[in-house]
């Protein structure tokens, strides 16, 4: 099954190299040497470029006053950071559109996506804050360091690795993101990739525009441990030190904070509110349920198969460690950092060509989920498995029990919460994807997150509210209430552990 | 005595390294063997090519008379009626106590599970533990549960593995005679790895000692500390002052005097004499060659530093009263020594 999986996953992209190179060299360097392309790249980078330093300012910002400062109303400002995650950057790109006309354009995009991405580099960077010992700092003003050189010679050089991780993982959603660059009209080579792939039935121009698109997203991956540099072991034992007083600082601090937490949660909830209090009275209520039934059962289709294919490479890759399984589990991870409408691209040009039969119908866009979400079901699932250590397996072993009564009775008991948990998760991301549900689903099925964007192309604001309110509730909240369920289960493990150890 | 394991030139590399070489064990039935070893000795591997989670490279397993490995077979751990008690319990943790201990007990009448769980309950003291998760006992009563558990479906062998390494000392202590007494009320065949040698000696019948992945010596704890069979053997086991000396007749001549041989000797033979700190007496005398240079007091006794005009030892003094740091002494041996020819 593990064998299977990683076959599926790496398929698309081998393939997209095979049809590149039947159009011909020629004609696929004319495409990528266009002035055109030159434009698209130049955007791109730009936005990636942008997109990653501000998110890295804000996360980062964020991160250090509610980890390290006195500053009232850290716990809230904490909370505040992390919850435009609930929000898809589609969602946030229609509700700033549907308030401002006009709303568009690099500085729309710019705005629309760090607002998306510097959750990720906050979580990164309180996650380092909080292991990072606290008391090398006591010591660094003891020595005499004022605060500024505290945080550029101490801290900062403990949480560097995180924040440019959060900061590259910031730029590969910036490069992959189709919805808000498409919804804000800036031409990225996503929203290119789409409308060369819409327009015209000379499927090179596409092809082309994706395969630069690759070509940046391994670049950028090859650069990561380089740009991140080396990860420095730290103390396991962690102090709590005393949060410093920013002093004058101190309003500056909030008055920031909260400037941002409106822009970035008030600002889109009014409109979402103000957009609904039109659109639901003028809406078909049986449209609306029909698009939420087709999200819902592609959700649970597709976040079931991946999670089966997760749970046998996560057993695999977490019990039967060799460098065969090793090397399964890091091939599924290749494609995940590859944007979603260009697997999408890869899958129609693959099912054209190999199976005509299961082009434009709904077993594509589950294999589509499989590729795209099938890395998040083993991160998923291996953190329920590792709760069983391998000594249990080795007791039940000893006591006569065989490997699949193993699994029945002490597995599955014990990761199942987790397990269900985790695919619960894959699931609510599927109800979110919108490129490659765009492009491969079957005609006429139409799902939250098509809906939204096809009334939204038509500037259709009112009519699109329904949609957008759907999923920020459908996908936002129960995923925001996971997160913390997950986050206190590791919490209890952890004390559960340290116990273990004490005694 | 019937023998219950059978070691027969076992081989194991790990990674390219040899591990265990050409290892030989008999273990008899109701024996309770300790193998003793310092950290990266191969003691857990071995534990783990007994109880069939790995495999060795060659050699031949015997356990009850049944051959677990050789001769092109393995039989794999689960049918190997091997109880096993892991460094740290590892309970289910999903599970009470009763149905902890009744894990191993699938093909048994629901009536007999039942008796069996009592039954093993009251020999590891836990009665009225029986609905208790794993979270919610203490770190002794955990591996009380594991023992139980492990002896339940009534094994040949039961193997420890560093069972009390991670208890506090005085817990170590207790648990360790409570262990030592209920393996040895149902009769059953242990092994314990440890590198405790304290440990060692005190709780089991027969003690091999494994160095780099060879068996030093097997013997019984006595003969292990009374005559180590080399000068690593006496200073790994237990503490020992090293001095050289040849044999005259039938004493050997050291800077201490002239002492007995514990074992046989060639006359004019060259080599070193072991002595255990305790062996020593030291006499208060003004007119001593030695004087008193250090003093660790422990309470129940005091390791004694003493200087000599050609050599320092370190004695252990027991009594009300020990030699204070500057006092003259004169160093006296008691009892025979032993002698490892160069």
């Amino acid at each position: 099954m593990a064998v299977v999986a990683a076959f599926i996953s790496l398929t698309p992209l081998v393939y997209l190299a095979i049809r590149l190179s039947e159009f011909g060299v020629d004609k696929v360097l004319q495409n990528v040497f266009r002035p055109r392309s030159l434009e698209l790249l130049a955007n791109s980078l730009l936005l990636t470029l942008a997109v990653s330093v501000s998110a890295l300012a804000v996360g980062g910002f964020q991160a250090w006053l509610s980890a390290r400062t006195s500053v009232r109303g850290r716990a809230i400002f904490a909370i505040l950071a992390a919850l435009p995650l609930a929000m898809p950057s589609y969602v946030t790109a229609y509700a700033f559109a549907a308030l401002f006309n006009g709303f568009k354009g690099f500085a729309a995009a710019w705005l629309i996506l760090t607002i998306g991405t510097a959750p990720y580099v906050y979580l990164a960077v309180s996650a380092a804050l909080l292991r990072a010992d606290a008391s090398s700092e006591e010591v660094a003003r003891s020595l005499g360091a004022g605060r500024w050189k505290v945080l550029t010679r101490v801290t900062w050089p403990a949480v560097r690795p995180a924040a440019i991780s959060g900061a590259i993982l910031s730029a590969l959603y910036t490069l992959s993101d189709f919805g808000a660059v498409s919804i804000l009209g800036f031409d990225t080579f996503t929203r290119a990739i789409y409308s060369a792939f819409r327009s015209s039935f000379d499927r090179s121009g596409a092809a082309s525009l994706a395969a630069i698109l690759v070509v940046i997203t391994i670049a950028i991956l090859v650069a990561e441990p380089i740009l991140r540099g080396k990860l420095n072991p730290t103390d396991s034992r962690v102090r709590r030190s005393v949060p410093t007083n920013l002093g004058w600082f101190t309003p500056i601090a909030t008055v920031l904070a909260a400037t941002w937490a409106i822009i970035s949660i008030v600002l889109p909830a009014i409109s979402l509110i103000r957009w609904n209090q039109v659109g639901l009275s003028s809406v078909d209520g049986g449209e609306v349920l029909r698009a939420l039934i087709n999200s819902v059962g592609y959700a649970i289709t597709g976040g079931s198969v991946a999670v089966i294919f997760g749970l046998a490479i996560s057993i695999l890759a977490v019990r039967y460690r060799s460098k065969f399984t090793v090397f399964l589990e890091k091939s599924v991870w290749i494609t995940h950092a590859m944007p979603g409408l260009v697997i999408a691209l890869a899958l129609v040009f693959l099912s054209n060509r190999l199976l005509p039969q299961i082009y434009q119908t709904s077993m594509l866009v589950v294999i589509a989920y499989l590729i795209l979400f099938l890395p998040n079901a083993i991160s998923a699932m291996q953190t329920p498995l590792m709760q069983a250590p391998k000594a249990l397996d080795e007791v039940a072993a000893s006591l006569g029990t065989s490997r699949l009564q193993t699994l029945r009775r002490v597995i599955i008991p014990i990761a199942g919460p987790g397990i269900l948990a985790g695919a619960a998760l894959v699931a609510l991301s599927i109800l979110k994807e919108l490129p490659a549900t765009l492009l491969l689903r079957e005609t006429g099925v139409e799902t939250l997150a098509t809906r939204l964007w096809n009334e939204t192309s038509v500037s259709a604001y009112a009519a699109a509210a329904p949609y957008a309110l759907l999923l920020v509730v459908v996908a936002g909240v129960p995923a925001w209430l996971l997160n913390r369920q997950v986050q206190q289960s590791v919490r209890l493990l952890g004390a559960f552990d340290q116990r273990v150890e004490r005694e | 005595m019937k023998t219950v394991l059978s070691l027969k030139a076992i081989n194991k590399s790990i990674a390219g390294a040899p591990v265990l070489k050409n290892l030989d064990l008999e273990v008899c039935e109701q024996e309770f063997v300790a193998i003793l070893g310092s950290s990266g000795s191969g003691k857990t591997t071995l534990l783990r090519l007994i109880s069939g989670f790995e495999t060795p490279d060659s050699g031949t397993i015997q356990i009850a008379n049944r051959v677990v490995f050789g001769a092109g077979k393995t039989v794999s751990a689960e049918d190997r009626r091997v109880g096993f008690v892991p460094q740290d319990a590892a309970l289910f943790p999903h599970l009470t106590v009763a149905k902890n201990i009744e894990f191993g007990l699938t093909k048994w009448s629901p009536a007999d599970r039942a008796s069996r769980v009592s039954e093993l309950l009251k020999l590891v003291d836990l009665e009225g533990f029986d609905q208790r998760l794993p979270h919610q006992l203490s770190g002794g009563q955990r591996h009380r549960v594991a023992l139980a558990r492990a002896l339940a479906p009534k094994p040949d062998l039961i193997l420890l593995d560093e069972p009390f390494s991670s208890l506090d000392a005085e817990l170590r202590v207790r648990l360790r005679m409570d262990v030592r007494n209920v393996i040895a009320k149902t009769g059953t065949t242990a092994i314990l790895v440890t590198h405790d040698q304290e440990e060692a000696l005190s709780i089991a019948s027969r003690v091999a000692v494994l160095r780099d992945g060879e068996f030093a010596q097997i013997g019984i704890p006595s003969e292990i500390y009374r005559e180590p069979t080399d000068v690593e053997m006496a200073t790994f086991l237990g503490e020992s002052v090293i001095i050289s000396g040849v044999v005259q007749g039938e004493k050997i001549a050291t800077a201490l005097g002239l002492l007995t041989p514990l074992n046989k000797v060639s006359d004019g033979a060259r080599g070193r004499v072991a002595i255990r700190p305790e062996s020593f007496y030291l006499q208060p005398n003004p007119k001593g060659e030695g004087e008193v240079t250090g003093r660790i007091y422990f309470g129940h006794d005091a390791i004694i530093e003493v200087m000599l005009p050609t050599l320092v030892i370190q004695a252990r003094a027991n009594g009300p009263f020990t030699p204070e740091v500057g006092m003259k002494v004169t160093v006296w041996v008691r009892g025979p020594v032993n002698f490892y020819a160069d």
